[in-house]
Formats: C-alpha cells, sequence, structure tokens
C-alpha cells in the first residue's frame, strides 16, 4: 500500500514539474507588469485574499494606474499614467518603473532557474540511460 | 514575544522549518490550508517597524542573509557532488557527510531490503521491523515530494506592511508577470521597502527551488554511487537533510563560506 501511494506521489510531482514547464515556456514569451492604487480604507479589505483581477466588483476598490508589456522581441506596450491635467503622474510612473525593471530582473533568474532544473533532470536521465 | 519580521505561509517544509533561516513559516496558516481546498498563493510576507531606519536595517539583514544563503547552497551542492558511501569516517563523527552515510547505509541494510521484497511478495516472511522501515522510509519521501509539489504548484504574493500597515501587495507567477496594488497614499520610503520585500522573497523563492534540484540530482547520484535500489526516491529525505546540515554547519565559518568562495 505505502509503495503505491509513493509511487502515486512520485508521479503526481512530476506531472507538476511538466506542467509547469510547459506554462513557463508558453508563457515566458510576453511580460506583463500592471499597477494599480486603492485607497487606504480598501486596502485592508484586500488583505488575506486572493485577488481575481478579472472580478468587475474589484473595479471600486482597485484603479489601473500604469501598463506595460515586453514581448520577447522587446516590442512594448506602455499605459502612462495620468492626473487630472493629463500631466503624467510622476509619483505612480516611479513606482510601476520600479517593479518593471524587478520583473525583467524576476524573468532573468527565473530563466537561468528553469534552465538549471531542466540541465539536472537532462543530465539525471542520461545517468539513468547510461 | 517579537513577532517575525518576515513571515512564509501556504507550504509546509520539513520540521516547519525554512531551510534558508530568513523565514518564519506559518504553521497554523499552513495548517489550516490542509484542512480546507488548498489555496492558490505562497505568501511571503513582510512586517517591519514603523521607525524607518529600523525597516531598512531589517530588510538589508534579510536580503544579505539570502544572498550568503545562495552560496552556500553552492558549497552544498559541491560537497554532494564529491561524497563517497564509504566506511571511512572515524568513528563517531557528527558532521553531515557522516549521518548521510548512515542513512544510505541503512536504505542498502539486508533488513530494508527484505522490506521491500515484501512489499512484492506478501508471502515472503519478514520481520515486522524491516517491513516499518521500509513504509517508513516510503512516507518520509511521500511527505517531502508533496511539499515540493506545493512550491512547484503556486504562484507568489508578498505583502508589506510597515507598522501594521499594509503599504503594497504584489502577485508574481513563475514568468516574472507582475500585479502590483499600491496603497495610494504611499510614501517613497513604503515604495522601497516593497520593493525589497518582493525582492527578498523571489531570491527566496529561487533559491528554494534551488534546493530542491540540488536534493533531486543528489538523491540520485547518491542512489547510483551506493547503489540504492529505489534509492534515487527514498535518498530524498536523507539528502534534504544533509544539505540542512550543511547551511547550519557553515553558519560557524566567518562569512558564511569558505575560504575561495566568499
Amino acid at each position: 500500500m505505502a509503495e503505491s501511494e509513493l509511487k502515486s506521489a512520485i508521479e503526481k510531482f512530476a506531472q507538476d514539474l511538466a506542467n509547469r514547464a510547459e506554462t513557463f515556456v508558453g508563457d515566458i514569451s510576453t511580460l506583463e507588469i500592471r499597477t494599480f492604487t486603492t485607497p487606504s480604507t480598501q486596502i485592508v479589505n484586500l488583505a488575506d485574499d486572493g485577488l481575481d483581477f478579472n472580478d468587475p466588483g474589484l473595479a471600486g476598490k482597485l484603479r489601473l494606474r500604469a501598463y506595460t508589456k515586453i514581448d520577447f522581441d522587446c516590442d512594448t506596450t506602455i499605459c502612462l499614467p495620468v492626473d487630472s491635467n493629463d500631466q503624467i503622474d510622476r509619483s505612480v510612473w516611479d513606482m510601476h518603473q520600479s517593479m518593471v525593471n524587478q520583473a525583467l530582473k524576476t524573468r532573468e533568474t527565473m530563466l537561468q532557474a528553469m534552465g538549471q532544473a531542466l540541465s539536472s533532470a537532462l543530465e539525471a536521465l542520461q545517468r539513468i540511460a547510461g | 514575544m517579537v513577532a517575525p519580521a518576515f513571515t512564509f505561509s501556504g507550504m509546509s517544509l520539513p520540521e516547519d522549518r525554512d531551510p534558508l533561516g530568513v523565514w518564519e513559516l506559518d504553521v497554523p496558516r499552513a495548517a489550516a490550508f490542509a484542512a480546507r481546498t488548498p489555496t492558490e498563493d505562497l505568501v511571503w510576507r513582510a512586517d517591519l517597524p514603523a521607525a524607518r531606519s529600523a525597516a531598512r536595517e531589517v530588510l538589508q539583514a534579510g536580503l544579505a542573509r539570502i544572498a550568503v544563503r545562495e552560496q552556500q547552497l553552492n558549497v552544498a551542492a559541491q560537497r554532494l557532488r564529491y561524497f563517497d558511501p564509504v566506511p571511512a569516517y572515524r568513528e563517531g563523527a557528527r558532521d553531515p557527510e557522516a549521518a548521510l552515510l548512515a542513512a544510505t547505509m541503512a536504505l542498502r541494510s539486508p533488513a530494508v531490503a527484505l522490506g521491500a521484497r515484501a512489499s512484492e511478495a506478501p508471502a515472503l516472511e519478514t520481520s515486522p521491523e524491516a517491513q516499518a522501515a521500509y513504509r517508513d522510509s516510503i512516507i518520509q519521501c511521500e511527505t517531502l515530494l508533496a511539499q515540493f509539489r506545493q512550491l512547484i504548484q503556486k504562484i507568489a504574493r508578498m505583502e508589506t506592511r510597515v507598522g501594521n500597515r499594509l503599504v503594497a501587495r504584489s502577485i508574481v507567477d513563475w514568468t516574472g508577470d507582475v500585479q502590483t496594488t499600491w496603497l495610494a497614499e504611499l510614501t517613497p520610503a513604503d515604495m522601497q521597502d516593497h520593493l525589497d520585500t518582493v525582492r527578498l522573497a523571489l531570491a527566496s523563492r529561487c533559491a528554494l527551488l534551488r534546493l530542491l534540484v540540488i536534493v533531486t540530482s543528489g538523491a540520485l547520484g547518491l542512489a547510483i554511487k551506493a547503489q540504492v535500489p529505489g534509492g534515487q526516491f527514498l535518498l530524498l529525505p536523507a539528502v534534504y537533510q544533509y544539505v540542512c546540515d550543511v547551511l547550519k554547519a557553515l553558519e560557524a565559518l566567518p562569512g558564511g563560506v569558505p575560504e575561495g568562495w566568499q
């Protein structure tokens, strides 16, 4: 009984790895960064909950202030935040730009991490086969 | 009792302990997840003091610690690569290699081998102790795999509180897509605090992924060297413990890593 449970655990683990690798490869081509703001009275209500950004009910609590999309070939789409005078809102833009820089570094790090994981997996397979 | 600055929930780990030594596992919350439908997120949370300088000090200490841990993981990986499972250690040695050797030899023992055979051939007579030893090793391995799965399955959510006030929250998936909600009345200092929380959480997630890779590839290598049937899985808990023991031993060194690694 214990052995069949272990086999099941291994299969689930391998399947999760495969799914994660597949999602990674499919999604890595585009990097999206969204910056929202919310008043202090609302942010407490958002804590401890999963946020579904497709939920129309969130429209009253969050404002999408800036958006950046970077494709793998570096084509970039940017939505700039502006204030009521149609001037760029620098404080929001600074927040957003900091997150864009962090996201670019994160993607680079994850590519390296995934590369290491996949090469380890390949090496392991070669050792089993060899 | 002072509340921990960095807490982590949504995933369990052996002994409910963060091997990186940065985060406090929020165990009741993790246990509650097990009782309900598991959540989608791994939640990394920074609770910073209201005083600006104290908050910066806490974050810088966390970032410095994870940087050292990354180097220590490289040391652990190399030690594991060159580990030779021969009984050449002095009696009574307490180094991580001695413990790993003992665990490896235990899995090679005739008792456990008989326990393994008994699971395939119930008519074969083996002692209850042998069967129990084999069953225990399987359960430990299964538990560790389930814990590793949580790391891979879930996306990361980071929250920063300064003086008990939630200032920002980010959700980062595995490819780096980010969605951040900022408190509208944020100060530049609060913003920097959250950016550093995000950096620390992402570095920790990468380090845990690296740990997972070291443990799984290390168990395979050791299974081949030591000729332990099924060892690529059964050795996972022992190799995980070895890496944790090496990280702990390296803490005693100046700078946390051997000379030449700094």
